[in-house]
């Protein structure tokens, strides 16, 4: 509970710290960006308070280069 | 700007509670600073004693309240970890292994295999690999660390500091520590050492505080003998001949004394001061040997015979007698691993870096090899100096 | 890119990232493979990387004041370029948040196994962040006042640990044949140097471009040439067996200096220059990262991403594995990820820049780009 608080606390923060420069500058495409980037990691956090497992991005990688690292390394055994 | 200002500033406000001390810190009033560890074998579970310092006791000039300067507890525990934790339970603070000077393995134990106790010192991030480790023998390690010595305040430093000089100037003892520990009980080509340990006098007396009131401590810790093992069970002992001439073949000897028989009859003693062993080995018709080389410089020390010190014949004559001394000497100590089929001295080693090809078929009944090994010597010994007289006074004493 | 740098602070940097994790982690990994030839290994990737940089630098002087995305785009057309664009962020954002997990998993195996090793990586985040908001200039400047302090920390410990050298722990040499030795390389190429393919981003920011390839070359040979120390220092020191069982040889290695029974217990600043290069090598990561993003999408401007993008490197350094164990098994396929993003691409760059160049000068106007596959 606290940690969900912390993060959305964090989230907020954030934006009102950057948020209102922005918006005077009228940075639209950095904006869009910000709040998108802002809210997977909002998200992603309060998932992980929650022990929701996430998929991870590390086993895309092993997906793709994994077989690779097998072949070469059989070769050179 | 302002506003930007306000913000950061709460900001870092609520973060300062998190930032002011960190989840691990530990004061040091909380922490009980552990200089020796003793393992031994409690029927299939560990018995762990750990000594304690006392700072108080230990810095302050006059023994204030005539306290022992240091305490020891124990408990028992299926894993090394968790009899540690247990003691949390008598002890008042929590344990602190950094500091670790000696740990002592009992002689039990030793022969059961002490494989299993060593992990969790190297794999506890406190734990640092400069304490040396000793095996109790005739004793257990528990009744090792609860003896008390005179001179030095803690029974650990004694320990470490009295391991270290004496394989240093002594010889028949070793001071290992656990990577190097490691590292050969794990190699096939060489087997581990550990220097033993014993407690001379009474036991019951060596706790006591009375032990130190006389100036001949009735009851003290006593290195003796260097175990051999095979892989890490504690297989058997050398004596303290054998244990100088391993010391001398394995070149961890630096200063020892050689007791040699004089021309017409009596004994000198002559200081080695500077030693360097190197083992060759090499494959002959498909059977290992090895020679074993040895380049000594000594001084005479100490005459008690008749001997015409001044002539330089004589001192080759001497020479010769210190290398065959110190050539039976190492003799012995390969005879006694031969029989024991450990080869303590890494010949292994030295055959896996001359011929690497022989070693990888070998290397598994390697020790059987190494028992019908022959061994070769090649003693080349220097007196230098006489000390600071020459002719000794035996030769001017009325008979 | 509107920040300057000298040509010197480019081969620092070049250092650092060279450097960077590879001090703490990579030692253990070619001891494992090729036991007490690492340091064969160590030369071959040397020797290996140093090719590679010569390649990395040849891609990136092709447009020396476009970084790296914005030539990607020049070279193979909007549409490809920006997408061989995002799957560099894609790279980037992941190398941050192993590195990230790294120090974190240092910090709390060695140190404060207690902390909660968020709070580890939200202060690391942190400055991060903040190191990128400050510019590349400054972290440049950063690591150029520290190098000097690094290398005097390094000859010491260097220094002190000559007392427990044993050179026997190199012997026999070659017994396991070439094989176990290129398998220990890998790493060793990956890891100093293939990382490298970062600074492609920061060229345009070296003042003279004429001084970009002498200083990338300089900088990662003396990058990998310490880290080849290290692991020559870890066989002489630890033996191969010890080497490889520590999860962190230079640690232990420092642990090991005793002089004189005054000069010891001095772990602490190995981990504190650990921690330097380290943080060096990821902030320049994050800047180009931030950059990267911004250029790919097209931002007007490229601040003001830091901290969201903190928030998200955080959260996925801590995604990225449940254990220690699960983590190093990466080593296995991670340097194909880092030859991919540098050699493979710089290939592909040089290839379309020459496809061009042959185009144009048969007097076609195609946009003869060579499709990424």
């Amino acid at each position: 509970m606290v940690a969900i608080a912390g993060i959305v606390l964090t989230a907020v923060l954030i934006a009102m710290l950057e948020v209102p420069a922005m918006r005077k500058r009228r940075l639209k495409k950095e904006l869009f960006l910000f709040f998108a980037i802002l809210l997977l990691a909002a998200g992603i956090g309060i998932a992980q308070s929650l022990h929701i497992t996430l998929p991870n991005p590390l086993d895309w990688v092993a997906a793709v280069y994994g077989p690779i690292g097998r072949l070469v390394d059989s070769a050179l055994k | 700007m302002a506003r930007k200002a306000a913000w950061l500033f709460i900001f870092l406000l609520m973060l300062s509670p998190i930032l002011s001390g960190c989840w691990n810190r530990r004061e040091l009033n909380d922490l009980a600073i552990v200089a020796a560890v003793g393992i031994d074998k409690a029927k299939d579970k560990y018995l762990v004693t750990v000594q304690v310092v006392d700072p108080g006791e230990v810095a302050s000039r006059r023994g204030s309240a005539g306290q022992s300067p240091v305490s020891t507890y124990h408990a028992v525990g299926g894993t090394v970890f968790e009899a540690i934790r247990k003691m949390t339970t008598s002890t008042p603070r929590k344990l602190y292994f950094s500091h670790l000077r000696i740990f002592v393995i009992g002689e039990e134990l030793a022969r059961q295999g002490m494989g299993e106790v060593l992990d969790l010192l190297s794999r506890d991030q406190e734990g640092r690999t400069d304490f040396y480790i000793t095996v109790a023998k005739d004793t257990t390690a528990q009744a090792v660390l609860n003896v008390l010595t005179p001179l030095e305040k803690i029974p650990a430093s004694k320990l470490y500091a009295s391991l270290e000089v004496s394989a240093k100037s002594w010889a028949p003892t070793v001071a290992v520590q656990l990577d190097e520990l490691i590292t050969n009980i794990v190699d096939p080509g060489i087997q581990a050492t550990l220097t033993g340990v014993t407690i001379r006098g009474d036991l019951e007396a060596g706790n006591k505080k009375k032990n130190l009131e006389s100036p001949d401590v009735p009851t003290r810790i006593q290195y003796k003998g260097i175990a051999i093992f095979r892989g890490d069970k504690l297989v058997g002992w050398m004596n303290e001949e054998e244990s100088k001439g391993y010391s001398n073949i394995t070149d961890q000897l630096h200063s020892t004394v050689v007791e040699t028989a004089c021309p017409n009859g009596g004994k000198m003693a002559v200081e080695v001061i500077r030693s360097k062993t190197s083992i060759k080995a090499k494959i002959r018709d498909g059977k290992p040997e090895a020679e074993v080389i040895m380049h000594t410089e000594a001084n005479v020390a100490d005459v008690e015979c008749k001997i015409k010190l001044t002539k330089s014949s004589t001192l080759y004559e001497l020479e010769n007698a210190a290398g065959a001394a110190m050539q039976k000497h190492a003799e012995h100590a390969i005879v006694k691993a031969q029989r024991l089929k450990c080869d303590v001295f890494g010949f292994g080693d030295a055959i896996h870096r001359a011929a690497p090809g022989y070693w990888k078929h070998n290397k598994d009944n390697w020790d059987e090899q190494f028992a019908k090994m022959p061994i070769r010597f090649k003693v080349n010994v220097k007196i230098r100096r006489i000390g600071t007289i020459g002719e000794s006074i035996m030769n001017d004493l009325k008979e | 890119m509107n920040e300057r740098i000298s040509g010197r602070q480019f081969a620092l940097m070049a250092a650092y990232v060279a450097i960077g994790d590879s001090m703490l982690v990579l030692p253990s990994i070619p001891i494992n493979d090729a036991q007490q030839n690492a340091w064969i290994s160590a030369l071959v990737g040397l020797a290996a990387g140093m090719m590679v940089v010569w390649l990395l630098s040849a891609a990136g002087r092709l447009y020396p004041h476009l970084t790296l995305v914005q030539a990607a785009e020049q070279l193979l057309g909007k549409w490809i370029g920006k997408a061989v664009s995002a799957l560099f962020v894609a790279y980037l954002f992941l190398s941050i948040g192993a590195h990230t997990r790294e120090i974190g998993d240092f910090l709390t195996t060695q140190m404060m196994p207690e902390t909660p090793i968020q709070a580890i990586h939200i202060m690391y985040a942190g400055i991060l962040a903040m190191a990128a908001r400050l510019g590349l200039e400054t972290i440049a400047r950063t690591g150029e006042f520290f190098f000097s302090f690094f290398i005097v920390f390094l000859a010491a410990f260097i220094l002190f640990l000559i007392p427990d050298i044993k050179l026997n722990n190199l012997l026999p040499v070659l017994d396991g044949g070439i094989k176990p030795i290129l398998r220990g390389s890998i790493t060793m190429t990956a890891y100093p140097f293939m990382e490298l393919a970062v600074l492609l981003m920061a060229i345009p920011a070296v003042r003279k471009p004429q001084a970009i390839h002498a200083n990338f070359m300089r900088g990662a040979f003396m990058g990998g040439a310490v880290v080849l120390l290290i692991i020559l220092l870890s066989i002489l020191v630890l033996g191969p067996d010890y080497a490889t069982r520590s999860i962190y040889p230079s640690y232990a290695l420092a642990k090991k200096i005793n002089v004189g029974r005054f000069f010891q217990r001095l772990e602490v600043i190995l981990a504190f220059m650990w921690l330097l290069t380290s943080f060096i090598k990821s902030a320049i990561f994050f800047k180009v990262l931030q950059t990267a993003i911004a250029q790919t999408a097209g931002l007007r401007t490229e601040k003001r991403l830091e901290l969201p993008l903190g928030m998200l490197v955080v959260c996925f350094s801590l995604i990225i594995s449940s254990n220690i164990i699960d983590f190093h098994e990466a080593d296995h396929y991670w340097p194909y990820m880092d030859m991919t993003f540098s050699v493979i691409l710089s290939l592909v760059l040089l290839a379309a820049y020459a496809i061009r160049r042959a185009a144009r000068r048969k007097g076609t106007t195609g946009s003869g780009n060579k499709g990424k596959d």
